[in-house]
């Protein structure tokens, strides 16, 4: 449940889900997914409330916003949600002026047919049970409901047989014993049933406990015994029959149970597919091996997250024995952020493999990706480093990456300041500088947010200064061997999925 | 929910994964029509992991049917679920399109 949900109590027992949407058509589709999951008590097919449910209320919302609404942005279009066993109702309303459906033409006609609009109200009526618009035409109910006769069965559960059978056992001079005849096979459920000795039995008979099973009792005694053998003999076949009604009961329950469980994670599994398993395999494939570069040594590694974030590096040969680091970390997650890397990784490849200085490949990336970080509102930190195996200087561009630095032999590190701002909040021209480095001491090491933060909860120091320690204790370590140190210490700190990207690159030169 | 653009051959195929709906139906639209511009004439829109279309997706395949037939070139949509097809059904929107049972009869066509 969103914040913003009301339930309000309703009649017979059921509540009402009340909900308000913005006039932004981006937002119906998980609005309707929320609803679907307050339609489980209602017990209906699946395949039904995951489609034609679903189809009828996306075309009640988006009807209500894009016909409906007064022309402001700040409109809203309310939703209120009743499932009871057996039906889903759902009103959607709007503050526009309202329509009038009867004026709709019929879109199956042949001069309609190839009109791209017009065919909402039609499907909304072929899909649901029932679609009833309110005389201004600014609301809308519309009914799904369990096919009649197979409905599940909701009653005040019974007493039980075998609590009845008990009740009678405590009145004197009353031998009660039972059996449960199943398929022609007949188990002692009560009583000492299986044996012994009986001096008479007084009254014996059936009742039925389903469509397959029976209890057949006797009763031994006398005297009072055989007036409550009669008693005991009615509430029985009234207990049995209360019984049936529990197994139907507990069968549809069970049914909804299991209805309510594949259908979250129907809804589930789409969400997974399509965002985040597209977006991670995507990012994983993309990010390409480091390539073996004579007098340079490199690792890189990208921890996941489960939301996936967009942290991307590539270390590039480049021609002359030089080598090209770059590290990226895209705002925001899941499949635009990832196709944001996708197209600043091969802008950048392309431009960095003909010899570009790092400004350069900086103000390519920005005309290459400019319009799309523009249209979706995200930006990029992007650092980008050029070496030469044997020289005494790294010439960088860095547009707003916090975490770039030289770490020393003898423990300091420079950061390699920014630059410029984020990409796509900042513009070419980029800026370029240039440091100093020490071939076969210093080591360059990049990272994203996501590793200092996962230690910065670890100490006293911030997390990046922990990074730096790390790597500086290590300084004589091989570059993978860092990297492995850096993992297992955040593997530590947060032993679950993390819920951003962790990136780290480390990089010396003979 | 996302659209995956493939290439077989000479034809476009782009896969629905998830709905087709009124808030996303734009992207297909600029999806196709940037083939279309590039020069690609055979297209096949893949619904085998489509969750649901509503009558705006429905609109959208309609008018993208037309500007591809226009420009001489041909739409074909392939493996609609059971839903789906009833729905193409009832709307009588199949009689407008080249409906294949599967991604593969829809290429070898």
């Amino acid at each position: 449940m969103s914040p913003a949900d009301r339930l309000v109590p309703g009649a017979a027992g059921a509540e009402t889900l009340v909900f308000e949407l913005p006039n932004d058509i981006a937002s119906i589709e998980g609005a309707v997914d929320h609803a679907v999951e307050h339609c489980v008590p209602a017990g209906l097919d699946r395949r039904r409330l995951l489609f034609n449910f679903r189809v009828g209320l996306t075309e009640a919302i988006s009807n209500a916003m894009l016909y409906g609404s007064s022309g402001g942005s700040d409109t809203r279009v309310r939703v209120e949600l009743t499932a009871v066993p057996g039906e889903v109702r759902v009103r959607v309303s709007d503050q526009g002026g309202g329509f009038d459906p009867e004026a709709v033409p019929d879109p199956r006609l042949p001069e309609n047919l190839t009109l791209p609009d017009g065919r909402g109200v039609f499907v909304m009526r072929a899909l649901m049970d029932e679609v009833r618009f309110n005389r201004r035409g600014n609301a809308v109910t519309l009914v799904l409901r369990e096919p009649p006769g197979d409905g599940p069965t909701y009653r005040r559960l019974p007493k039980p047989v075998a609590e009845t059978l008990e009740d009678f056992d405590t009145q004197p001079g009353l031998d009660v014993r039972a059996w449960e005849v199943v398929a022609g096979e007949r188990v002692p459920v009560h009583g000492s049933g299986g044996g012994g000795s009986r001096t008479s039995v007084g009254h014996s008979f059936t009742v039925p406990l389903g469509t397959d099973r029976e209890l057949e009792v006797e009763v031994a005694g006398d005297g009072p015994g055989s007036a409550l053998a009669g008693i005991l003999r009615a509430s029985l076949e009234r207990a049995g029959s209360l019984a049936r009604e529990v197994d139907r009961s507990r069968n549809a329950l069970a049914a909804a149970l299991e209805a309510n469980r594949t259908i979250r994670e129907d809804i589930a599994r789409e969400r997974l597919t399509r965002e985040m398993e597209l977006a991670h395999d995507l990012q994983m494939k993309l990010l390409p091996p480091i390539p073996r570069v004579p007098g340079v040594e490199a690792a890189a590694r990208v921890m996941p997250a489960t939301s996936v974030g967009g942290d991307f590096y590539q270390v590039i040969q480049l021609s002359g024995g030089r080598v090209g680091v770059m590290i990226g970390d895209v705002s925001g997650h899941g499949f635009p952020a990832a196709l944001i890397m996708a197209l600043v990784m091969s802008a950048a490849a392309i431009y960095a493999e003909e010899g570009a200085a790092p400004a350069a490949v900086l103000e390519y990336v920005d005309r290459a990706i400019g319009d799309e970080l523009e249209s979706t509102e995200m930006y990029l930190s992007l650092c980008y480093c050029v070496l030469s195996p044997g020289t005494a200087e790294i010439a960088y561009s860095n547009a707003g990456h916090p975490h770039a630095f030289v770490v020393e032999a003898g423990g300091g590190a420079r950061r390699l300041f920014a630059t410029d701002p984020p990409m796509g909040i900042g513009a070419a021209p980029y800026g370029q500088s240039v440091a100093d480095w020490r071939p076969g001491e210093d080591i360059l090491l990049l990272f994203t947010d996501g590793l200092s933060d996962t230690l910065a909860h670890t100490g006293r120091n911030s997390g990046e200064d922990l990074v730096l320690q790390t790597v500086s204790a290590r300084h004589r370590s091989r570059a993978d061997e860092i990297l492995d140190e850096l993992f297992e210490l955040c593997r530590r700190a947060t032993p679950s999925i993390p819920s951003d990207d962790r990136t780290a690159v480390v990089l010396r030169t003979l | 929910m996302s659209f995956n653009l493939r290439r077989f051959g000479q034809a476009a195929v782009v896969e629905v994964a998830g709905q087709l709906i009124v808030g996303n139906r734009q992207e297909l639209k600029r999806m196709i029509l940037a083939e279309l511009e590039e020069g690609t004439r055979q297209f096949v829109v893949d619904f085998a992991l489509t969750g649901y279309i509503d009558s705006s997706g429905l609109g959208i395949l309609v008018g993208l049917s037309k500007k591809i037939r226009e420009a001489g070139g041909r739409l074909r949509l392939a493996s609609l679920n059971e839903d789906l097809r009833t729905l193409f059904e009832l709307t009588k929107l199949y009689t407008l399109f080249e409906i294949c049972d599967s991604l593969e009869e829809a290429l070898t066509e």
